[in-house]
């Protein structure tokens, strides 16, 4: 199950709270709203999964338990939003450990039985929130040499990860084994797996449309010159990059820094992005020219 | 994904300070949560932070230190990363955790520190 016309979809943070007829509730941040549906983190602090993160678990371990405290109920949705929506009944249609923010369930909804008035508002909200998408490629580090990506005489290495948190530790070791190959020295390798880590990570948090069926693309292309790096989800969200060239850290949100690393540690990036289908992220970084460490 | 940070204590008692040497991979944001246990019933009211093994650290990562120094301020302690190796000095450099954090050279400078203060503070004493 997936949600409907992808590309009017808000993408913004909003704080969301699932109820549960009980009174019990879980809180979180929602990135995705649309007319049928959303996209949550919430908290979830279940002793057993505190007990299994301890011991080094893997992500799927406990999936079953996370599941059963999830699905097959229908819970009461409120967001913090400034529209007048009454609380809304949702059904949550899939769930997922994140490790984002510690003891947090990935969980998508579906609106149940969801009232005209109430569609209208969300998706005139939405529409009014969209930002304006560029399908043209979005130049970045002013001033700097930027090469064109898709560099000559490289070879590309291309692989596909389910869009699952899980797979960012596998993805940022990847990029700094063949940044190394590329010749990069060990602090330049360094800096691309952390590059790597935290452009795969949005790829998985604002990126994943179908929450399950989607994929994440690493293409990386080892040249002449070093190394670039290519990372596509499948949401096809813009963002502005300028914003992240500007950090300041007394002003700083808490989303947004791990840009600002890839922005100061590589030697350029770039965002580009066709609505609703896919948004890309390619950054690069150059050989040294005192070579390998 | 696993949680790869371990780490050891050493305790002062004579200067309430605590030393934890964090070893491993700082990059899920609750990759701390098993500090907080040990730190809320720990009595020091200096806590330094050896950072000389950590191998690995992402924006997340650091975002949990400050939520940990934020949190042992809020408790009238002191929190002090030391002994930065260079991978890590420069993530917190780009995200101004040489502003927001106090960061010392090494874990001796500021048991050092500390020790000449807390006797300056108990010869002041009448």
């Amino acid at each position: 199950m997936g949600f409907d016309e992808r590309a009017k979809r808000l993408r913004c943070k909003v704080k969301t709270q699932l109820v549960e007829d009980s009174g019990k509730s879980y809180y979180g941040m929602s990135y995705d709203i649309s007319k049928t549906g959303f996209a949550t983190f919430v908290r979830c602090k279940e002793d057993f999964i505190v007990s299994e993160l301890l011991t080094n678990a893997f992500v799927l371990i406990n999936f079953s338990k996370l599941e059963q405290l999830f699905f097959d109920r229908v819970f009461t949705a409120i967001f913090n939003l400034d529209i007048p929506i009454p609380p809304l009944k949702a059904k949550v249609v899939r769930v997922e450990n994140s490790w984002l923010r510690g003891f947090e369930a990935f969980v998508a909804c579906k609106f149940v039985d969801i009232d005209a008035k109430s569609a209208q508002v969300i998706d005139e909200y939405v529409q009014r929130s969209i930002p304006k998408t560029a399908e043209e490629p979005v130049a970045a580090k002013e001033g700097a040499l930027m090469r064109s990506i898709g560099a000559e005489g490289g070879d590309t290495l291309v692989f596909q990860f389910p869009g699952r948190y899980l797979y960012v530790n596998l993805a940022r070791e990847i990029c700094a084994q063949l940044a190394k190959e590329a010749g990069l020295n060990d602090n330049d390798c360094f800096k691309v797996k952390v590059a790597t880590d935290e452009v795969f990570t949005n790829a998985f948090k604002h990126g994943c449309q179908e929450y399950g069926t989607n994929i994440i693309t690493l293409k990386v292309t080892l040249d002449r010159k070093g190394i670039i790096v290519r990372i596509r989800d499948e949401a096809g969200i813009a963002f502005n990059y300028k914003r992240y060239q500007d950090f300041d850290p007394l002003k700083a949100k808490s989303s947004g820094s791990g840009l600002t690393l890839v922005d100061q540690f590589m030697d350029g990036w770039t965002v580009n992005t066709r609505a609703g289908e896919w948004t890309e992220v390619s950054f690069f970084k150059n050989r040294s020219q005192e070579g390998k460490q | 994904m696993t949680v790869k940070l371990s780490y050891t204590t050493e305790d002062f008692p004579s200067i309430r300070a605590t030393v934890y040497r964090l070893k491993g991979t700082v990059d899920s944001s609750k990759c701390l949560e098993r500090f907080y246990e040990h730190i809320n019933s720990n009595t020091a009211t200096l806590f330094i932070f050896n950072l000389k093994e950590i191998d690995f650290i992402n924006s997340c990562g650091f975002g949990e230190f400050l939520v940990l120094n934020d949190s042992l301020q809020n408790k009238g302690k002191q929190a002090v990363f030391t002994d930065l190796n260079p991978k890590v000095k420069d993530v917190f450099k780009v995200l101004g955790g040489l502003i927001l954090l106090k960061v010392e050279a090494s874990e001796s400078e500021v048991l050092a520190k500390h020790s000449a203060q807390v006797k300056t503070d108990g010869a002041g004493r009448t």
